[in-house]
């Protein structure tokens, strides 16, 4: 970032949003670490943290293994997977030249669902059996591969049939919900007509469930998180020239078809691993973006690390409603995300006229 | 340097836009593109900038094809104001104009003490030091094609292309403009070229014309020796007069009627 006193540009009233935000977050994230079926005290989770990780050698074996093996995981999940789908997002917006353009409308949700629910359909009791070697594999730990893959084809496709049009985003958008509508025809197809033994387990995938997220998902993601914080600064600024129109852009010395496309590329990574790993959680990477620029304005080099920040809020605060929900099952994260993001996003958009 | 159109075709689709043009333009000076709707003054522009590729022929700048200018080293030689800019929503005027730029700088973006500068001068030379620290939505149309001429003057390139830049203002607006770019090319040397669909301001205005019909260039020259009754009625399709004030020198022309609209009502 150029500029890192680009806080204290901003208007007083926006600043103490943007710090008020900030502050939600850290609530958000101690309440998720606290609260659930145990309820870990303040005092223990403190000394829990800083004690080892061998859960033996803490004070309390089971705080130590609520801790370590159920609460963090699922924490730092739903922190990278909000950060890369509004990232992903924000970048959309910007190359698709469309406010309502989100990982959805490339493809990456349906070709990620379609792959999970043949992956579901596969397998029998959770198990996977693949025949050639007779190996014996858990779904669980295929899910996430199979889906970022899924995703990742399906974008592929559709950068294929709008390559000709030179990646416009008129082309882009059309062939974009061509191919969704597709992929979710098949998922629906799928799931009515062979789903019923796991039926249940495929219908909280395709709302989007940070259920049971252990370490494994941690690094299967990782890479890709690590990848987009390295990259995403050398993003920001051809993205604030693409806001200007291809033209304009191309006065400017931009490489107008080659940034569109690394743009593209890097958006897609982001949202099919992030989707991959929880399953298509709904209007993060729609709902995101707008309220960034609201608060910051469109220079991407504000746009993009708040997004992120305010993704990864979203989606942790979410998964805390839901887990936290009184009844007997949580609420997929997907489902909240979308209940409490809307009213959020309504209230940020009608502040803004 | 110097920019010059080489025996250029462009092609939309089946159909030929731009055929076997060929126009150098004068340095340090307005140009002027004329010419009726879907005469290819604006391919012109984006083949000129390189924003367009002819199918053959080449745009020569400098000692070099267009094509072999690396995007950054063309932008910062010359600068296109495209029809129908656009900015994204709550940009600042200071935001936009440092996009400006971006020619200049390195990788990162990262802004310097003379980009700051040149961005202030861009501003005070539109007269628009007072709108620094506005939304580029809340300014006129006037104001906001001002904006986008500072744009191009952080530039800092010394052609200036502009595809009709007064369309949509008001007559106020529209000489202010013509003015705006008169001075910058008096007074920095600035090559100037835009398409403008006022016969008149062009007159005032451009040292050369360039007349364009059906993607050829039908006469290019002073708009003393350009501007004749003969060439609207041909290419306007407009019964008028070209008279010449005596003592400025001044070119004026008087409309009086559509040819097309007239033989079709008398065919009728």
């Amino acid at each position: 970032m150029s500029n890192p006193g680009w806080l204290l540009q901003l208007s007083r009233h926006r600043l103490m949003l943007v710090l008020g935000l900030m502050l939600v977050a850290v609530a958000a994230i101690v309440v998720n670490l606290l609260a659930g079926a145990v309820t870990l005290p303040f005092g223990l989770l403190w000394q829990t943290l800083w004690s080892s990780v061998d859960a033996a050698a803490g004070p309390d074996a089971v705080a130590a293994d609520v801790l370590w093996q159920l609460r963090m995981p699922r924490l730092l999940l739903g922190l990278l997977v909000g950060g890369q789908l509004a990232v992903a997002g924000a970048i959309l917006q910007v190359v698709l030249r469309n406010p309502l353009a989100d990982s959805h409308i490339l493809g990456i949700s349906g070709g990620a669902s379609l792959l999970a629910v043949l992956l579901f359909l596969f397998a029998s009791d959770g198990v996977l059996t693949v025949a050639v070697w007779d190996w014996q594999v858990s779904t669980l730990y295929l899910m996430p591969w199979a889906a970022t893959a899924g995703g990742l084809l399906a974008a592929g496709l559709v950068f294929r049939l709008s390559a000709a049009g030179g990646l416009t985003p008129m082309r882009l958008v059309l062939c974009g919900i061509a191919v969704a509508s597709v992929l979710n025809a098949l998922v629906g197809g799928i799931l009515a007509g062979w789903g019923h033994a796991n039926a249940e387990t495929v219908l909280a995938w395709l709302a989007g469930t940070l259920y049971g997220r252990d370490w494994l998902y941690i690094w299967a993601l990782l890479p890709w998180s690590l990848l987009g914080l390295l990259l995403l600064p050398a993003m920001a600024k051809p993205l604030n020239l693409l806001q200007l129109g291809e033209e304009s852009a191309t006065s400017l010395g931009l490489a107008v078809t080659r940034w569109r496309g690394l743009s593209l590329v890097m958006a897609s990574l982001l949202a099919a691993s992030a989707v991959g790993m929880v399953g298509p959680v709904g209007f993060v990477g729609l709902l995101v973006p707008p309220i960034a620029r609201a608060l910051v304005g469109s220079d991407m080099r504000r746009q993009l690390p708040l997004s992120g920040l305010l993704g990864a809020l979203l989606v942790v605060a979410a998964d805390g409603v839901g887990r936290l929900m009184p009844g007997a099952n949580e609420l997929p994260v997907g489902v909240v995300t979308s209940l409490v993001g809307v009213p959020f996003f309504i209230y940020v958009l009608r502040r803004q006229s | 340097m110097r920019l010059s159109a080489q025996q250029i075709c462009v092609d939309y689709g089946k159909s030929r836009v731009l055929d076997d043009l060929s126009l150098t333009l004068a340095e340090g000076e307005i140009t002027c593109l004329l010419g009726p709707n879907g005469s290819g003054k604006s391919t012109l522009l984006k083949a000129l900038s390189g924003a367009l590729q002819p199918v053959s022929g080449q745009v020569v700048l400098g000692d070099r094809a267009l094509a072999q200018w690396s995007g950054k080293a063309l932008a910062r030689q010359l600068a296109l104001l495209p029809q129908h800019p656009v900015a994204p929503e709550g940009l600042l005027v200071t935001e936009l104009v440092h996009y400006g730029r971006s020619p200049h700088q390195g990788f990162w973006g990262a802004r310097s003490r003379e980009d700051d500068d040149i961005v202030a001068w861009a501003l005070a030379a539109t007269g628009l030091e007072a709108y620094g620290a506005r939304p580029l939505s809340q300014l006129s149309g006037g104001e906001r094609q001002r904006v986008w001429i500072a744009l191009a003057l952080a530039q800092q390139a010394p052609i200036l292309l502009l595809d009709e830049p007064t369309t949509f203002l008001d007559l106020g607006h529209q000489l202010e403009v013509m003015e705006l770019l008169t001075d910058l090319n008096r007074d920095h040397g600035l090559t100037v070229v835009m398409s403008l669909h006022d016969l008149n301001q062009a007159a005032r205005y451009a040292h050369q014309l360039v007349v364009m019909e059906q993607g050829r260039i039908v006469a290019h020259g002073e708009p003393a020796a350009t501007l004749t009754e003969g060439l609207l009625a041909r290419v306007f399709r407009v019964r008028g007069q070209v008279e010449s004030d005596p003592h400025s020198r001044q070119l004026s022309c008087r409309f009086h009627s559509s040819l097309n609209y007239t033989i079709a009502n008398e065919n009728g």
